[in-house]
Formats: structure tokens, C-alpha cells, sequence
């Protein structure tokens, strides 16, 4: 994956990560309403995305010169 | 002698004290492993730093006294919408993937000391590096300010009122130009990596009281639906772009802080560099995440607090805490050497980034024939200057002329396409690069300082932040004239 495919893969992962998809009064899910639990998993999630993607691709990234 | 409202007793001050003052004999030294009188050896370590040293100073540099005392402050304004902070940081890490590793592996080659040095070489135009630089600077700037400032509120707070505002503000400043200009990047890094832990086990130790005392996540959520049912309630559409805006800020504007670039500079090799990003990754998490709970935790156990009042839900939760007996002087010590050492760590790298931008960005311009360990030593002089003079507008600086300073990252988020479009377009030119940060910078200035003003401009209108408008318009005439210098070519070939 090149920089640019990784610049895309990032901004959709962080574009996904905002609660686009809660809009009426929240359910409790695990102590915390439904689109607070959304976030906090989605922040996780990016976070582990991130680890992935440098393990996997930054020496390809490297090399692309 | 304890005053009524110390945070502190004698012997917990006198702890803070000593630590503190240790920070002076870690910078003497960063100062005996120097191995040249040069700017690369001073302002970047030799490019010599190891994986543990990098991704510390890069933790403790990322994370400011804002993270530990005014996240959790918005976190008790805003409520769970405050998670968005906790994906501001991780954008900034998904920024360091897509430009870092091209840019050192240009830094190595090409011996770059700051960021407008990768600037200048990829587009050779003297007007727009300089005008890169005094973006940097003055983001920098208001960094140091606003930082110095907060930290003699926590000096006034750890000793109730015993040492003035002016007075702990020069004392701990005095502290830290010392220490940085005996040893340059060495001794900010070190120093840095024993703040960051101090930081990290500060913050993960008043999160873990807080579930245990309290009751985490549960107590909250009862509390909160019974005393603050409306937290509860989803953002708005517009509240939902502000968040994706805000995420914009931390992907372009972060990422780019000159200190944070220098560190990438500094990476003894690529892989300590990946490494350390890496795991900075997962760093949001176990800091800003737990600070939220803070706050959220404050929300639950203080309702009803103005926007000030708020802005001390840490310190509300600790004493709760010690009240409790759930905490004695030596978390409360833990807590508050964290938070100084946050700012410190960060007042110090901003300290070191401007001085670098001064001295090799503006007078190296001007002095081209300087040997480099005068230049070192001009250095040197500028920081003790940037300090008094930071120092002096911190203690003086009336309220409503600091309102207008609060502005950053919608300036230093103008740079960004300068670097991203730069790294990865090859024919892009710096006409349209110093066109597009021009008009970028004078829109989000111009509605940023109306805003503070009082005029009838929102600073975020349509929820998204003025910068961000900025970076828009910004990024927008850089493809216009991009395009129009593209036809041209056409139509002479």
C-alpha cells in the first residue's frame, strides 16, 4: 500500500469514527449511551489500525521513492 | 507551613522541589554527552536518539498540561462528546504514517534541522519558507504562553497562594531554559522521558483509583442521567462536523507542530522511528482517554460548576479523592509532579523548536558565513531571550489581549499542504503552495480574531473550525493554480 492509499484507508477509518449514524435519545450499552460506547470503541479500533497498518506497510511505504 | 488551600504540605513540596531541580543535573548531563559544537548535535541530539528516549520525548512533548488539566475540564463542559479528544491524538499518529518516513529518510540525506528546512529544499522559494517559519513560530509561541501560564496557576495551587503567580513562573522557566541550553535536544529528550513517565503512571493511577473509589464508567452513567440527563443526548449534525473538523486539526495541524517534526528528525534510524510511532498509537488511549473519565467522573461528582471552575475538575477529583483517604500525599504528589512535568516537557521542546527556527530559518539567512559553534551559541542566547521575553508576557499580558493569542493549530494547519502535497506531488510548485497558504491564513486569522472580537462571526461556522475553512480555501487555490499553470504548459508545448 502506498502513502497515498494509506492516507485514504486513515481518513475513511477516521471519517467512520465520528457517530454519524446516532441521532435519537441513546440506549445504555455497557454504562455509557450508545453513540459514547460507538466513539470510544471506534478510537480503539483506529488506534489498533494505525499499529497495523505501520507493522504491515511502512517498509513498503519506505521504499517508494 | 501549609496554607489553608495547598494542594501540598512542606515535605510534598520540598519532593516536587527536588525533583524538579534534578531536571538540572539531567540537562548537565545531556550537556557531557554532547560529541559536537554543532546545530544537527543541539537542536536534534546528533540524530542519534534510541527507540526508548524517542518515543518518550515524543509522548511527553505530545501531551501538554492542557491534556491533564483541560481535557478533563471539557470532558466535565461537553460530556461524552469530549471522546472526540481521544481521536484527535491517534489522527495526529495516522498523519506521522503517511509523512514521516519520506521525510526522514530526506532529512538524513539532506541534513534538515526544522521543518521549513524540508520547505526550502523542496521548493526554493525564500518568501515561502520564511513565511512557513513565522507560522511555526507563532504557533510555538502560544504554545509556550499559554503553557507557562498554566503553570503558574499550578504553583499558586500546589503551595495555596505561599509563591505568587510571577514568581513560580519564573522559577520553573529559569529551570527549564537552564537545563535546555546546557544540552540542546539531549537534554530536553532525557528529561523528557523521565517526565513522560511520570505522566503515564500519573494518569494511569488516578484512572485506576477512580474505578476503583468510584465505581468508573457505572457511577457515572447513574449519576449523570439523574443530575445531567442532556449529556446524554447525540451531537447534532452540526456538532458531528465539528467533531469530524476537530479530527481535521489534529490529522494536519498536530502532526506538524515543528517540535514533533524535529523529534522525526532525531530518530537514530528508521526502524526506532517506526517503532516508536507505533506504539505512540495506542498512547491516546491510556492518557486522553483516562483524563476523559476524569473529567466525566467530575461531571458526576461536582454538577453545576462555570466554564472556569471547570477548567480545575482534576484537582476537584483529586482532593475528593485524598478526602476520601483513597489517595494520600504521595499520589497527590504523583498527580501534580505528572501535570508539572506535562507542561514542562512541552514548554521546553516548543522552547527548543523556536530557538532552531530563529537561528537557522531567519539568521542563518542573514549570517551565512557563521561557523556552526557560533551559531550554537546564538542559539543558546536566543532561547534565554525567547524565555524572558515569554516569561514577562505571561505574567503581564491582560486577559483580553490572551483571548487573541489562542490561536494555533488553525495557523500551523496552514503549513500542512506545503509538507503532505510537497512530499508526494512532484510538480507541484511553490507559487501555488505560497498562494494557497496566503489566502489560508489570512481567512481563518481574520474570522478567528473577529470571533474573539465580538463581532458576529462564528469562529466555527457550520461546525467546522476556521482553520479548517483555512486549510479548505487553502488547499482549493493550490489546485486552481495548479490546474491554470498545468493549461499553460499545454498550450507552450
Amino acid at each position: 500500500m502506498n502513502s497515498i492509499k494509506i492516507l485514504i484507508v486513515s481518513w475513511v477509518a477516521l471519517f467512520l469514527t465520528v457517530p454519524w449514524w446516532f441521532n435519537n435519545i441513546s440506549n445504555k450499552w455497557l454504562n455509557l449511551p450508545d453513540w459514547g460506547l460507538y466513539a470510544m470503541v471506534a478510537a480503539i479500533i483506529y488506534s489498533l489500525l494505525l499499529a497495523i497498518i505501520i507493522q504491515k506497510f511502512w517498509e513498503i511505504s519506505d521504499n517508494e521513492e | 507551613m501549609k496554607s489553608e488551600t495547598a494542594l501540598l504540605g512542606p515535605g510534598g513540596i520540598t519532593f516536587l522541589g527536588i525533583y524538579i531541580l534534578s531536571l538540572i543535573l539531567i540537562g548537565w548531563f545531556g550537556k557531557k554527552a554532547r560529541k559536537e559544537n554543532s546545530l544537527s548535535d543541539f537542536y536534534l541530539a546528533g540524530r542519534g536518539m534510541g527507540l526508548l528516549v524517542l518515543f518518550l520525548t515524543l509522548y511527553a512533548t505530545q501531551y501538554s498540561g492542557n491534556t491533564l488539566v483541560g481535557f478533563a475540564g471539557r470532558a466535565y463542559r461537553e460530556g461524552y462528546q469530549a471522546l472526540v479528544l481521544v481521536t484527535l491524538l491517534s489522527a495526529a499518529v495516522g498523519a506521522f504514517i503517511v509523512y514521516a518516513p519520506r521525510l526522514y529518510r530526506l532529512s538524513k540525506k539532506h541534513k534538515f534541522i526544522t521543518p521549513a528546512d524540508y520547505v526550502h529544499f523542496r521548493f526554493k522559494n525564500n518568501k515561502l519558507t520564511l513565511f512557513a517559519s513565522s507560522l511555526c513560530l507563532m504557533a510555538l509561541a502560544n504554545y509556550i504562553l499559554t503553557n507557562l501560564k498554566a503553570i503558574g496557576y499550578i504553583v499558586v495551587s500546589v503551595t495555596g497562594g505561599v509563591v505568587p503567580f510571577a514568581y513560580g513562573v519564573i522559577a520553573l522557566s529559569l529551570v527549564m531554559v537552564i537545563y535546555e541550553t546546557m544540552g540542546g535536544m539531549r537534554s530536553v529528550a532525557w528529561t523528557d522521558s523521565l517526565q513522560g513517565i511520570i505522566l503515564m503512571i500519573g494518569v494511569i493511577t488516578i484512572f485506576i483509583t477512580i474505578q476503583i473509589e468510584y465505581g468508573g464508567f457505572e457511577f457515572i452513567y447513574n449519576v449523570i442521567q439523574e443530575s445531567n440527563p442532556t449529556k446524554f443526548i447525540p451531537p447534532t449534525f452540526t456538532q458531528k462536523l465539528s467533531w469530524l473538523s476537530t479530527l481535521c486539526l489534529g490529522f494536519f495541524g498536530i502532526s506538524i507542530y515543528p517540535h514533533a517534526v524535529q523529534r522525526i528528525y532525531s530518530a537514530n534510524n528508521e526502524k526506532t522511528l517506526k517503532r516508536s510511532i507505533q506504539i505512540m498509537a495506542f498512547m491516546p488511549i491510556v492518557t486522553t482517554l483516562f483524563m476523559v473519565v476524569v473529567g466525566l467522573t467530575a461531571l458526576a461528582l461536582f454538577p453545576g460548576l462555570d466554564r472556569q471552575a471547570s477548567e480545575g475538575a482534576t484537582l476537584l477529583v483529586l482532593k475528593d479523592l485524598s478526602q476520601r483517604g483513597a489517595i494520600g500525599t504521595g499520589m497527590m504528589v504523583l498527580f501534580l509532579s505528572a501535570t508539572i512535568a506535562a507542561i514542562m516537557s512541552t514548554v521546553d521542546s516548543a522552547l527548543l523548536s523556536m530557538s532552531s527556527i530563529i537561528t537557522k530559518d531567519f539568521y542563518t539567512r542573514l549570517r551565512p558565513s557563521k561557523s556552526q559553534a557560533e551559531l550554537t551559541r546564538i542559539g543558546k542566547m536566543i532561547s534565554w531571550a525567547i524565555m524572558a521575553f515569554s516569561v514577562y508576557l505571561a505574567i503581564v499580558l491582560p486577559q483580553t489581549i490572551w483571548r487573541l493569542l489562542e490561536i494555533k493549530l488553525e495557523l500551523l494547519i496552514q503549513v500542512s499542504p506545503a509538507i503532505f502535497l510537497g512530499l508526494y506531488f512532484k510538480k507541484i510548485t511553490s507559487k501555488s503552495i505560497l498562494w494557497g497558504m496566503t489566502f489560508g491564513t489570512l481567512f481563518a486569522v481574520s474570522t478567528m480574531v473577529a470571533n474573539k472580537l465580538g463581532v458576529d462571526i462564528p469562529a466555527k461556522p457550520f461546525g467546522v473550525h476556521a482553520g479548517v475553512w483555512g486549510l479548505i480555501i487553502n488547499l482549493a487555490i493550490v489546485f486552481i493554480l495548479e490546474k491554470i499553470n498545468q493549461s499553460n504548459n499545454e498550450e507552450v508545448i
